[in-house]
C-alpha cells in the first residue's frame, strides 16, 4: 500500500515536471505581442461607479460611450462607437426642433435627440499620438490619420481630449445701431445685419455667428411682443432671419429672444476602451 | 474460456517475469504520472492564458462596475432616481452660468426615471457670499442639459447649491374678471387660494386681440410653482363656436413662423407668462367684456432638508 501511494506521488510530480517543463520551454505560456489575442477586448478592472449597457462603457456627460471596434480603412484608423444617453426621460418635454429632422414645428421624441458630442480624440501607441475629430453630431466613428503600415494592434490607448453637451439657450435680449452684437454663449452671438423700412413695415435681419458649423442651426430668433408679426430664416446659406416688425417707426432698441441649444465644449480627457481589434 | 488462459491473453510483455507483488507500484506510478502532465498542462494552460490578458492590459482602460453605487462618479443624487454634476462654468457678458448634467440611476430605465425638476439655486463664492436671482434654463433639445444663470460675471465662485423640489402637486382654479376696456394695459389683479397656506397672485397686465402678459407669484409658503394660463374670453364665439382663448405660450401650438414652441419654464416662485390667442379672431372688441381665467399650477414644496452642494473647484482650475 505504501509504495503505491509512493510511486503516485512520484508519477504526479514527474508528470508535472515533465509537461510543464516541455511547456515553458515551448514558449506556450509566452503570451507574444498583442497578436496573442487579436479581437481581445480591453481589461476590466475596477471602477467607481455602475454599469448601465456594457462592463467597456465610459460616462461621458449625461451619456455613456460603448467602445465597437477600432480597425483600418484604407490609411486610417477608424474608432467606431455607440452613445447611449443615460439622462432620465419621464416628463421630458418633447421637442419641436428642426435642426434634427428638417420641418419646422416637428415633433420629436426625446430619445432620439443626441446626448452629447464627443469632439476630439487622441489614439495613443508606445511612441507616438494621433489626434482625431468627430466632425458631425450624430457621427458615431472617429478617424485617426496613421502612418503607413499601422496595425491596430499598436494602439496602446484612446482618449476623449473634450466633449460637448447641448446647452439650453433662452435669453431675451436688446439689439440696437449702437450695440448690433451680443454674444449669448462661448463663440456663439447674434449679429443685427440690416434694418430694411418698408413704409407700413420694416424688416430686420439677424444672424447666428458661430466659431463652430455645428452650432449655427440650432438657435432661432424672434422678436418679442405682438409688434413683431413673423420671423422666417432665409432658405439658404448663412443662418438670416428676417424678422418682420409691423410698426410705422423703427424702435431704437429691439426685444428679441434666442432659443435653442448650442453644443457647448466641456470637460476631459476621458480614457476609452479601445474595443475589438 | 478457462480463466488461466484468459489471465494468459491478458498479460502484458512487462509483466513477464515480474512477480505479482513485486508490480504493485506500477499502477499508481502510470496513474500519477498521467495527473502529474494533465496538472502541468492545465498550469500551463492557466500561465499563458493570464499573460494573454496581461499583455491586452497595457492597451486598456475599460472598468469593471462596483455594485451598488447608483450614480457614476461626481454625480450627485437630487432625487430618488436621478442625480447632478457640473460640467461647466463660464461668464458671458453680465452673468455667470453653470452648466449641470443629469443622469438616471443605473438599473432603472431613464423612461421611468422623471426629470428633476430642478430647485432653488445658490451660487457661493469663495468669501461664503451667497449670489441668488438665478434663473434656469432648459430646452426639449438639450436632454439631460440644465443652465443655470446668476447675474455677475467676476465672482470666484467656489460651489453651487440646489434646494431640490417636491413632487409637484397639481392643482386648478378659475376666476373670472371684468373687462371694462378692450384691449387694455393698465392691469387686473386677480388672486386664488391654492393649499391653506399658499395663493396664487396675479396681474392681467396687458391684453388686446393676439394675446397678453400675466405676472404672477406665490404668496405664502415657501414653493415654487409651474403655471399654466387659458383666458377664455366669453361673446367671441365664431360661427362654429368656438371661443376665442388666450394660452401660455409654452402650451400654445407655435406658430407657422417658429421653429420651436416656447419651452415650459422652470418652477419659479414668480414669473411672467405670455399667453397667445388660439381660436378666432376677434372682429369686434367691444364684445370682450370679462374673461375667465383657469390656471392650472403644479406646487412644488422645498425639501430644505435635502440641500446638494456641488464643489466647483474642478472646474474653476
Amino acid at each position: 500500500m505504501r509504495s503505491s501511494v509512493v510511486s503516485a506521488a512520484a508519477g504526479l510530480v514527474s508528470g508535472f515536471a515533465l509537461v510543464a517543463g516541455l511547456g515553458a520551454a515551448s514558449g506556450w505560456g509566452d503570451a507574444g505581442p498583442v497578436t496573442v489575442a487579436p479581437t481581445t477586448t480591453s481589461e476590466v478592472v475596477a471602477r467607481e461607479g455602475p454599469q448601465y449597457f456594457d462592463p467597456s462603457e465610459v460616462v461621458v456627460g449625461q451619456a455613456v460611450l460603448v467602445p465597437d471596434a477600432l480597425r483600418m480603412d484604407g490609411d486610417a484608423a477608424v474608432f467606431t462607437y455607440r452613445l447611449e444617453a443615460i439622462a432620465p426621460l419621464q416628463g421630458q418635454e418633447t421637442g419641436y426642433v428642426s435642426q434634427f429632422v428638417g420641418d419646422p414645428g416637428t415633433a420629436i421624441q426625446p430619445e432620439t435627440l443626441p446626448p452629447v458630442f464627443p469632439a476630439s480624440w487622441t489614439l495613443l501607441t508606445a511612441g507616438a499620438s494621433y489626434p482625431g475629430a468627430t466632425t458631425t453630431v450624430t457621427s458615431r466613428s472617429v478617424r485617426f490619420d496613421v502612418p503607413t503600415r499601422f496595425s491596430p494592434s499598436q494602439a496602446t490607448g484612446l482618449r476623449i481630449e473634450s466633449y460637448r453637451v447641448p446647452l439650453p439657450i433662452s435669453e431675451v435680449f436688446v439689439l440696437s445701431e449702437a450695440e448690433p452684437v451680443l454674444e449669448i454663449a462661448p463663440g456663439v452671438s447674434v449679429s443685427l445685419i440690416q434694418i430694411v423700412d418698408q413704409g407700413e413695415q420694416t424688416i430686420v435681419q439677424v444672424e447666428i455667428v458661430a466659431e463652430d458649423p455645428f452650432n449655427r442651426e440650432n438657435l432661432t430668433v424672434e422678436g418679442v411682443g405682438s409688434v413683431w408679426a413673423s420671423a422666417v430664416r432665409e432658405a439658404e446659406g448663412r443662418p438670416r432671419y428676417n424678422l418682420r416688425l409691423a410698426l410705422d417707426e423703427t424702435p431704437e432698441n429691439l426685444v428679441l429672444r434666442v432659443r435653442g441649444m448650442v453644443w457647448l465644449a466641456v470637460g476631459g480627457p476621458i480614457e476609452v476602451a479601445l474595443g475589438e481589434r | 474460456m478457462h480463466e488461466e488462459t484468459f489471465a494468459e491473453l491478458l498479460r502484458s510483455p512487462l509483466d513477464e517475469d515480474i512477480p505479482p507483488r513485486q508490480r504493485s507500484w506500477l499502477l499508481p506510478l502510470v496513474a500519477g504520472v498521467a495527473v502529474g502532465a494533465l496538472l502541468g498542462w492545465a498550469w500551463v494552460a492557466s500561465r499563458a492564458a493570464e499573460e494573454t490578458v496581461v499583455t491586452a492590459t497595457t492597451t486598456s482602460v475599460g472598468e469593471a462596475p462596483v455594485a451598488a453605487v447608483p450614480f457614476p462618479a461626481g454625480f450627485l443624487r437630487v432625487s430618488e432616481t436621478a442625480a447632478m454634476r457640473p460640467e461647466a462654468l463660464y461668464a458671458v457678458r453680465d452673468a455667470t452660468v453653470v452648466v449641470i448634467t443629469t443622469v438616471a440611476a443605473a438599473g432603472t430605465p431613464p423612461d421611468r426615471s422623471p426629470v428633476p425638476p430642478g430647485g432653488v439655486w445658490e451660487l457661493r463664492d469663495v468669501e461664503g457670499r451667497v449670489i441668488d436671482g438665478y434663473e434656469e434654463i432648459r430646452n426639449p433639445a438639450s436632454l439631460g442639459t440644465v443652465a443655470v444663470r446668476f447675474p455677475g460675471a467676476d465672482a470666484q465662485v467656489r460651489s453651487l447649491a440646489l434646494t431640490p423640489l417636491t413632487e409637484p402637486e397639481v392643482i386648478t382654479a378659475s376666476v373670472p374678471i371684468e373687462i371694462p376696456q378692450f384691449p387694455f394695459t393698465t392691469g387686473r389683479s386677480f388672486e386664488m387660494p391654492l393649499a391653506s397656506d399658499l395663493r396664487l397672485s396675479g396681474v392681467l397686465t396687458s391684453l388686446d386681440a393676439e394675446g397678453g402678459d400675466v405676472r404672477w407669484s406665490l404668496q405664502g409658503a415657501d414653493a415654487l410653482a409651474q403655471v399654466d394660463l387659458a383666458i377664455t374670453l366669453p361673446g367671441t364665439e365664431g360661427e362654429d363656436g368656438a371661443v376665442t382663448t388666450m394660452l401660455s405660450e409654452h402650451i400654445a401650438p407655435p406658430y407657422p413662423f417658429q421653429r420651436q414652441r416656447a419651452p415650459r419654464p422652470s418652477p419659479l416662485a414668480s414669473g411672467t407668462d405670455v399667453v397667445r390667442r388660439t381660436g378666432p379672431e376677434i372682429d369686434d372688441p367691444t364684445t370682450v367684456t370679462r374673461a375667465v381665467i383657469d390656471v392650472t399650477v403644479s406646487v412644488y414644496r422645498t425639501r430644505d432638508d435635502a440641500v446638494v452642494e456641488f464643489d466647483l473647484a474642478p472646474l474653476t482650475g
